[in-house]
């Protein structure tokens, strides 16, 4: 009873400290609850969607010679395999995934939400994102390839839970992507670009693929290679086989960072909280060591004096770990639905799971009490005596840095003194800033990088990229660029050289000063490179680079390089690509802003640049919301630190600051001399962040320009500087106007 | 005479869960400036309540008080705030000593707050600390960190200082010397002194005592 009172007593005294600690308790379980809780439940949808719907392990692309070796494997190998087909098409803005529905689907069966799958002519299904975007209901006529069409029914294609169907949307946008399922028949009447496909299920686990080399005669042998292919079981299959298609395997990647950003930002948390703490405990020790030292002295036992610092903690982790915990179950269905909102998958139901009511109690009671066990054991085990008598502040490399910075005036000298006394409190606080100031830079250089990657790569006046089946030569228009597009590999990776004319309307290559550089590519052996292979293979102009083109291999002289950012490429003129391969005038692309070629029957794709273009906004908006997200959670973090060590060193410094009130001390002045002392290691702090971040964004984007297929430009202007030194002054200030605000309404009297 | 203190009617009511406490029960009262004014009592009677309202770090429940002809509570806060700075000085019976601070920095913390100060070597002379200058308060003895004290307060060159039992901690022989200080201060620069004390002896170096009990306050009779 005596011992809950006087926690009682002391959270009365601590309110502010209290709170925070418990907020930041109940902010670490709560987002580990719900990030956790909700993963648990996709996770568990997730992979009965994948056995419910029968989705296939691999898929492999249609070939007449894999038809038999599959065949022959199946029943050895235990899989199964199915015949896929699917229709692709662009009508005005939209894209559409058409697919032919029958009964009798083994793998990949599509999923109905709502209605019934097509039965007769003239009938479809879609997506219901896509129909709820349009006000589409069921019974509703629509129309493609020139027909309408009867809405029966709202159903999801279970391969595709991302639905990545075409290259100039690599993220999904719910009003222009739509899936339809039509009878068989109806699909052989629709007019679009055809994929087939095979899709394996295995019975067993999939089992482990390696890596072979495949040699000019197409036979396979071991080790690295021009080609390199994966096989199966002596199926060989291409790079993207190896796992699952990004468009079904995509989530499962979620699944993992998310569980790890959850335990980050848990233990990061708890880690502040018992900070936090420790600091709290520390005061309040100085403050009892001598009821400490009468304690013992009258008998009481070094346990008992050391349960009661327990029962703090104890009552902190129970309230702000019960609070996260369904706080955390609370959030969960949100963020399900948050999780979904960028796949095809239908919406699960939301359950409790004790197990994290036992982590929510667990972690944060071991993370507080570990510290405030050490600490109080510290003090508690010293000599009554030694107790009894009042504390020794100064240390001997104090005092000798007294007297160095002896000849400083006053004021200037007392402010040392503060800072050097709590040496803990501003390598905290110096690190937290550190640490803000790197999320900031962050902040800044990431909020337009994509931006600049747009404007780099899709500045140029053209439309249309229009590919064809095979290598033309027939010019349909002189207003048009003609590309001939070859791949090769370098260092075992794909790389495209595309042969541009050096006299052409929408392909001219400038380097990042702007400055036209095609004509350096009339030089025989010369190429250009873009900024993704410079930065990739670590190449810089006047390099020579050794390629197979049309057979030979040749060393090409690298004579510039070009801003853009996205696709590996090598830029040769066209004559000279035409001549690696015996042709003249030869072609497989056209850059245009004319819209008729679609007519022509050769053409594979016909790539739009406005569409990729818009695709990437919105996704540079979703990209820079979160950062925004990120940026608030973490200022408010940071707002709260150094909150709570303000309030810390407000406490610690309650009589000094009576007594300078006494004085005559204005509030002004005694917030320069005791609160201000902290902004040199911020702005230390601050600078010392600039460089560190962008090392390591250049350092990330490095590794980013290793596996995927972009690069990135990192810019930080002097104007960007100083917002983000606005901020932290911004959340500092507001921070010393709360203090401020405190030591205002002390009572002027003893301060104790 | 000048009038530096006068007091009218002066009640001070503590409130605490509905029970209110008479501290101070209309006490008149004029100080004058360059006296050594006493004022001696039991605990509880209420004498460091007066001191610290007269110091203006306590407001009044009733009455009026004015410093220099001017109504306290009239006055701005900033304006309290100046006088308090300009015009007062403070000394504790616990010293209130910063401990990460040396002497000479303790005085200095005390002489920064206003710009006309008293030299801090010639404070440190005069109070026979120029030894101790480098040292830390817990390095001082009782009566050596109070002569720190006094001289702290008396950095600022103070119109009247306020000594809180200013030897209620000290022996004999460190308690005379305290009041010998304290006495040479109010003859050498006029500076008022306003003691509120247990002991008897502070009386021998006052002008006037006063005696508090039960919030009122009257003249000191040695035989009382």
């Amino acid at each position: 009873m005596m011992l809950l009172l006087n926690v009682l007593k002391e959270i009365k005294e601590k309110k502010l400290q209290t709170i925070i600690i418990i907020l930041f308790l109940f902010l670490s379980t709560g987002i580990y609850t719900s990030i956790n809780l909700a993963l648990d439940v996709l996770e568990n949808q997730y992979y009965q969607y994948l056995k419910k719907q029968n989705v296939e392990d691999i898929s492999v692309g249609f070939s007449s010679s894999i038809e038999k070796t599959l065949k022959r494997l199946s029943s050895q190998n235990h899989f199964d395999y199915e015949v896929k087909l699917s229709k692709e098409i662009k009508e005005k803005n939209y894209y559409y995934k058409i697919l032919p529905y029958q009964k009798n689907i083994r793998i990949n069966k599509p999923y109905l939400l709502k209605g019934r799958f097509p039965q007769h002519k003239d009938e479809m299904t879609m997506l219901p994102q896509f129909a709820r975007k349009h006000g589409i209901q069921l019974g509703d006529l629509y129309s493609i390839d020139k027909k309408e069409y009867k809405v029966v029914g709202f159903a999801y294609a279970s391969d595709y839970i991302y639905p990545l169907f075409h290259l100039a949307l690599p993220f999904y946008e719910e009003e222009k992507e739509n899936i339809i399922y039509v009878t068989p028949w109806e699909y052989q009447m629709i007019k679009g670009e055809e994929e087939i496909s095979y899709s394996i299920d295995y019975q067993e686990k999939v089992p482990r693929a390696f890596a072979v080399k495949i040699n000019d005669k197409g036979e396979i042998e071991e080790g690295e290679g021009s080609l390199k292919i994966f096989s199966l079981k002596g199926i060989p299959f291409t790079l993207n086989t190896l796992e699952r298609m990004t468009r079904i395997g995509k989530l499962q990647l979620e699944f993992a960072t998310n569980r790890l950003l959850a335990s980050f930002l848990l233990f990061l948390l708890l880690f502040l909280s018992s900070c936090f703490l420790f600091m709290a405990t520390k005061h309040q020790l100085q403050r009892e060591r001598r009821q400490i030292g009468i304690l013992k002295a009258l008998g009481y036992s070094s346990s008992f004096i050391l349960i009661s610092y327990f029962v703090y903690p104890i009552l902190c982790v129970g309230i702000g770990g019960i609070l996260g915990y369904y706080f955390g179950t609370f959030l969960s269905p949100f963020l399900i639905k948050i999780f979904v909102g960028s796949y095809l998958l239908p919406l699960p139901s939301t359950f409790h799971n004790l197990v994290y009511l036992k982590i929510c109690l667990f972690f944060p009671f071991v993370f507080l009490s570990f510290s405030q066990f050490f600490l109080t054991l510290f003090v508690i085990h010293k000599k009554v005596i030694f107790l009894l008598q009042p504390e020794k502040h100064i240390k001997k490399t104090f005092s000798y840095l007294h007297r160095f910075f002896s000849i400083f005036p006053f004021s200037f000298r007392f402010r040392i003194i503060f800072t050097i006394r709590s040496l803990g409190k501003i390598g905290l606080i110096s690190i937290f800033s550190f640490l803000s100031s790197l999320f900031i830079i962050f902040i800044l250089v990431g909020i337009d990088l994509f931006d600049i990657l747009l404007k780099q790569t899709f500045s140029a006046s053209y439309q249309n990229i229009v590919y064809f089946n095979q290598i033309e030569t027939k010019r349909y228009s002189s207003r048009d660029d003609y590309i001939l597009s070859l791949d090769t590999t370098f260092h075992g990776n794909t790389i495209t050289v595309l042969g541009i004319d050096v006299i052409n309307h929408y392909s001219r290559l400038k380097d990042d000063k702007n400055k036209d550089i095609t004509e350096k590519l009339e030089e025989k052996n010369s190429i250009i490179i873009n900024r993704l292979i410079k930065q990739k293979y670590s190449l810089k102009q006047g390099d020579f680079l050794s390629l197979t083109i049309g057979g030979e291999k040749k060393y090409y002289h690298i004579v510039g390089i070009t801003k853009d950012m996205v696709g590996s490429y090598i830029y040769r003129k066209r004559e000279y690509v035409n001549e690696d391969i015996n042709l003249v005038g030869g072609y497989n692309q056209i850059r245009t802003n004319d819209n008729s070629y679609d007519r022509l029957n050769s053409i594979s794709q016909t790539y739009h640049i406005c569409d990729i273009k818009t695709n990437f906004k919105k996704e540079i908006d979703r990209f820079r919301l979160f950062l925004s997200f990120i940026m608030i959670c973490f200022f408010s973090l940071f707002f709260f630190l150094l909150l709570f060590i303000t309030n810390i060193i407000v406490e610690e410094n309650k009589k000094l600051i009576c007594l300078m009130k006494v004085f005559g001390y204005s509030d002004k002045k005694i917030e320069k001399m005791v609160l201000r002392i902290y902004i040199p290691f911020l702005l230390i702090s601050y600078f010392l962040a600039i460089p560190c971040m962008i090392f390591l964004i250049k350092k990330g984007l490095h590794f980013l320009a290793q596996k995927m297929n972009f690069s990135f430009l990192i810019t930080l202007s002097w104007q960007k500087i100083l917002i983000g030194l606005l901020l932290i002054f911004i959340i500092y200030f507001s921070v010393l106007f709360l203090s401020k605000k405190i030591f205002s309404n002390m009572i002027l009297l003893k301060g104790e | 005479m000048t009038l530096l203190y006068k007091l009218e009617n002066v009640s001070k009511i503590y409130s605490q869960r509905k029970v209110k406490k008479l501290v101070l029960n209309q006490i008149n009262l004029a100080i004058e400036k360059g006296k050594i004014i006493a004022i001696v009592g039991p605990s509880g009677s209420g004498k460091s309540t007066l001191l610290n309202i007269l110091a203006g770090i306590e407001t009044i429940s009733c009455g009026y008080l004015y410093f220099q002809n001017q109504l306290w509570n009239q006055l701005s806060l900033k304006k309290q705030l100046q006088y308090r700075r300009n015009y007062m000085g403070f000394v504790f019976q616990n010293y209130n000593l910063i401990p990460n601070l040396t002497v000479k920095e303790n005085i200095e913390l005390g002489a920064n707050v206003v710009k006309k100060r008293i030299s801090i070597a010639y404070l440190l002379k005069e109070m026979d600390l120029e030894i101790h200058k480098n040292k830390y308060p817990y390095q001082l003895s009782g009566g050596e960190q109070q002569r720190v004290s006094i001289a702290r307060a008396c950095a600022k060159n103070p119109l009247i200082l306020f000594c809180d039992e200013p030897t209620g901690s000290l022996d004999g022989e460190n308690e005379k010397r305290v009041l010998d200080l304290l006495k040479k201060i109010n003859q050498k620069r006029g500076t008022t002194i306003l003691i509120v004390t247990h002991s008897i002896f502070v009386t021998s170096i006052a002008d006037i005592v006063f005696q508090m009990e039960n919030g009122k306050i009257g003249e000191y009779s040695p035989f009382r």
